[in-house]
């Protein structure tokens, strides 16, 4: 007799898990195996041992596929070539006995049950699949850590762009201090506002400069007690820079001088700082270009062709590895400048608004985690003065700039959640009653569309109206379990793509076949999650990073499971960006699905497990929040 | 009907020839009766390599065969017995990749076939395109025994002939191409194993089709006898 390894055992030795398993092994699972075939629609029936043959203990497709789905339908599992199944596993739930049944046609390997016990007798990894849902976290290398990756871009992004101005890169956000105030509080103050320096100022005088760099250097370092005022450790009369200034020239000023920061004057009155950073970050010249381009122009149609390059920036920031959190902000805030300069153009078309406004941005773009062809979704908030004929003026307002944002690559909101809806133009009250409405009487359909709204963002207008409504909701949220319980059971409606054997489960609808969604089965229930806890605890913060960096500070989630996920997020929406790039480069439409069969093998196994993550952060959430009404 | 009037016939000439020699248990054998379930039925799915076409000319080089038991390929019965042979390998070699050399260290004939006979017991036969296999097979064991082998056999290029005639279509019937229409992957290697490993993938999924509620009977596969 000729030796031979034979078909079946050099198929085995290619998949997991009998590539674990030793010759010997490999051989006796080999000599064990029962072929099989069946044709679409059969179901297979592996509780049942067959006829007198021997009974299942485990599955292995060779070719076609089979899916399992419980009683009620559910798809459960969707198994390929070189895909397995556990029958005593499967059927451990004796309440929901799931059906197996054949999609395409199948070819596939039993081994015995009696081998197969003997060989999770001997092997740890034939044992470890029966434990299906083991838990394993692989990120936690580059948590949180920003200096490493901007460090890296430092090489690409030193050449200044001439043409930048200082105005649109300074931080306007600055924060003032007596000189008499103690070094302590000053710290507790730049803390608050997560700000590397504090401008000094005496009466209308700006005086000084104190930064991180001073309190460790002239702090610390000199043993100088922390009650003493700032006045003795800032750097006195510091060099400030003019608004309308270039930005090369704060640059060349910075290095001239070896400081980090600048305090930016306006007709001698400080309005803004600028710091090195700022400039390593903005010096992402397309951006800034796109914006100065985006505030130049002076019609609809000039706004759509600057809109156009959008799709080449991001395809570019990708491929610098710029990360996806940072595209996303990138990409809001050209929405947002578009969003700007189209409501000023409104005015000038329709004249002045009768009364004051607050447009607001909904969703994705409130979260700053807009992608390419992120559809609008917004609305107005009013005074609750207004007068019916002043609500009459924004009927042609807004729907002049929804219009135009559709012109611009964000195409209208499907479910019709927009500003030139009348239904979204509302006045404070309105929209008050309109939230408690959603948070005192929740319905789940409701909610599925009402979700959204609970991220909402000032664009332009009245600040305080925004301001009261969100302390509103914020407040009304909180302190209603009901409504969590069920925004949360929502919210579980989208789970992670993987099957039971964490494989993955693909769709099948549409023209999408055997891909994943991303967005719905991904980054939904992560933006989910991060809003439930969010709520919960009354955070203002919107961005799915930053609420759950804040929900890990507010205690409400440990730091394990908030960091896992803040990676799962940024490794799928870093898959997104990558798959909508290629799409875009391609010539195609850019949509969320990505063919698991593109990605190498790590990237695959690396998917998974970010996909486990959000599983078992799902789990997590739904035991806090409780499962449905009581 | 014809197939057991045909084997009565066949064992009444034959079994007093068969008498004394190894073929004699084959003899012996009950009827393997046409109204018999698939699924109860063991099958020996056979593959032979010759040197050639041409019978007179040419030998056999190698036998490879697989059991298929409740519907199911034991997948350990699978076996690849080269046979040793008086001349070389010859012009097909090429096809087969057996060279001489591999022929060399191969069991004779008459083994090979007496432990073919005795995993024939109580087994149908399987072949892809039977005849050829079969003259070849015949040619064999009367040089050695002196009588021809007495078994039934279905053919799973039969199978699919009727199949596709059914639908009133005209397909390739090699073996690859059957299984090309049952989503059956193209195997690597052509050997007798490999090629009676992939014949019995084959009715697998022919049975499947032809299937109802497990009542798939071996006179829905044209169960034949031996000649």
């Amino acid at each position: 007799m000729v030796s031979e390894a034979g078909d079946v055992q050099s198929f085995l030795v290619q998949h997991p898990p009998f590539n674990q398993l030793s010759e010997n092994q490999l051989e006796f699972a080999s000599a064990n195996i029962y072929v099989a075939f069946s044709k679409p629609g059969n179901e297979l029936q592996l509780n049942k041992s067959t006829l007198d043959g021997p009974k299942t203990g485990m599955l292995i497709v060779r070719s076609g596929s089979l899916e399992i789905r419980d009683q009620q339908g559910v798809l459960i599992d969707r198994l390929s070539s070189g895909d397995y199944l556990v029958p005593g596993v499967l059927y451990s739930n004796t309440r929901n006995i799931p059906r197996i049944v054949v999609l395409e046609d199948c070819l596939y390997y039993e081994l015995g049950d009696k081998a197969f016990q003997s060989l999770t007798a001997t092997s740890s990894e034939m044992a470890a699949i029966c434990e299906t849902d083991k838990t394993h976290t692989v990120y936690s290398d580059d948590t949180g850590d920003d200096g490493s990756y901007q460090a890296d871009d430092e090489v690409e992004r030193k050449d200044v762009y001439p043409g930048q101005y200082v105005k649109d890169t300074m931080s306007s956000v600055i924060i003032f201090a007596a000189p008499d105030t103690s070094i302590r509080e000053a710290a507790q103050l730049m803390r608050e506002h997560h700000i590397s320096s504090l401008l000094v100022k005496d009466k209308a005088q700006l005086v000084g400069i104190v930064t991180d760099r001073d309190f460790r250097i002239r702090v610390l370092a000199d043993g100088v007690p922390d009650s003493d005022a700032i006045r003795t450790v800032m750097t006195p009369d510091p060099m400030c820079i003019e608004v309308d200034s270039l930005l090369q020239d704060a640059q060349l000023k910075m290095m001239a001088e070896g400081i980090r920061h600048l305090p930016v004057l306006d007709d001698q009155q400080p309005v803004g700082i600028i710091s090195q950073t700022d400039i390593l970050r903005e010096n992402n010249i397309e951006p800034i270009s796109l914006i100065h381009s985006i505030s130049r122009t002076n019609s609809i149609d000039e706004l759509s062709t600057v809109a156009g390059k959008i799709p080449d920036l991001v395809v570019k920031l990708v491929a610098r590895d710029t990360r996806a959190i940072e595209v996303g902000k990138i990409i809001t805030t050209l929405s947002d400048g578009i969003t700007k300069r189209l409501l000023s153009l409104a005015t000038e078309e329709f004249g002045t608004p009768p009364c004051d406004y607050a447009w607001l941005a909904f969703g994705s773009q409130a979260r700053q985690e807009q992608a390419l062809g992120s559809d609008q979704d917004n609305g107005l908030l009013l005074p609750d003065s207004i007068s019916a004929e002043d609500a009459g003026y924004f009927k042609d307002f807004t729907g002049y700039v929804n219009n135009g944002l559709d012109q611009c690559g964000m195409p209208y909101c499907p479910g019709g959640i927009m500003a030139k809806n009348e239904k979204w133009r509302m006045s404070l009250q309105g929209w008050k009653s309109c939230f408690s409405h959603w948070i005192e009487e929740p319905s789940p359909k409701a909610l599925m569309h009402a979700s959204i709204f609970f991220d909402m963002r000032l664009i332009t207008g009245n600040t305080e109206l925004v301001l009261e409504l969100q302390a509103f909701v914020l407040e009304k949220a909180r302190s209603n379990t009901i409504f969590l319980a069920m925004m949360c059971d929502n919210a579980l409606l989208h789970s992670p793509p993987l099957g039971f054997f964490k494989t993955f489960v693909l769709e099948t609808d549409g023209d999408h076949n055997h891909t994943l969604n991303l967005k719905k089965r991904g980054t939904i229930p992560i933006v989910d999650i991060a809003r439930n806890y969010a709520l919960s605890v009354g955070l203002p913060a919107l961005n799915s990073t930053d609420r759950l960096y804040a929900i890990k500070q507010a205690g409400a989630m440990s730091g394990e499971m908030s960091y896992s996920l803040i990676d799962a997020h940024e490794f799928i929406a870093g898959l997104r960006l990558d798959a909508q790039g290629k799409q875009y480069s391609a010539g195609l439409k850019t949509d969320n699905h990505l063919d698991p069969k593109e990605l190498s093998p790590l990237l695959r196994h690396q998917l998974k497990d970010a996909f486990n993550v959000v599983r078992e952060a799902q789990a997590a959430k739904k035991a806090r929040f409780g499962g449905g009404v009581l | 009907m014809f197939y057991k009037l045909y084997y009565k016939f066949q064992h009444w000439r034959l079994h007093k020839k068969a008498g004394g020699t190894p073929l004699q248990a084959l003899y012996e054998q009950p009827f393997i009766n046409s109204f018999q379930l698939f699924t109860s039925t063991r099958f020996l799915v056979l593959d032979c390599e010759m040197s050639g076409l041409d019978v007179k000319s040419c030998q056999l080089l190698s036998l490879g065969w697989v059991m298929i038991e409740h519907g199911r390929i034991v997948n350990v019965s699978a076996r690849h017995q080269l046979i040793h042979a008086d001349r070389g390998a010859g012009e097909s070699s090429r096809i087969h990749g057996l060279l001489d050399s591999s022929l060399a260290g191969a069991t004779s004939a008459a083994s090979v076939l007496m432990l073919l006979i005795k995993q024939m017991q109580g087994a149908v036969l399987v072949f892809h395109h039977a005849p050829l296999d079969i003259r070849f097979l015949q040619k064999a064991v009367i040089e050695n025994f002196r009588c021809p082998l007495l078994f039934s056999y279905i053919d799973t290029m039969d199978i699919e002939k009727r199949r596709i005639h059914l639908q009133g279509k005209t397909m390739g019937l090699r073996l690859s191409q059957c299984r090309d229409r049952y989503g059956l992957i193209s195997i690597q290697q052509h050997n007798a194993l490999a090629d009676a490993q992939a014949t019995a993938e084959l009715l697998l999924a022919q049975a499947s089709y032809l299937d109802k509620e497990h009542k798939l009977k071996l006179s829905d596969l044209s169960i034949r006898c031996s000649r």
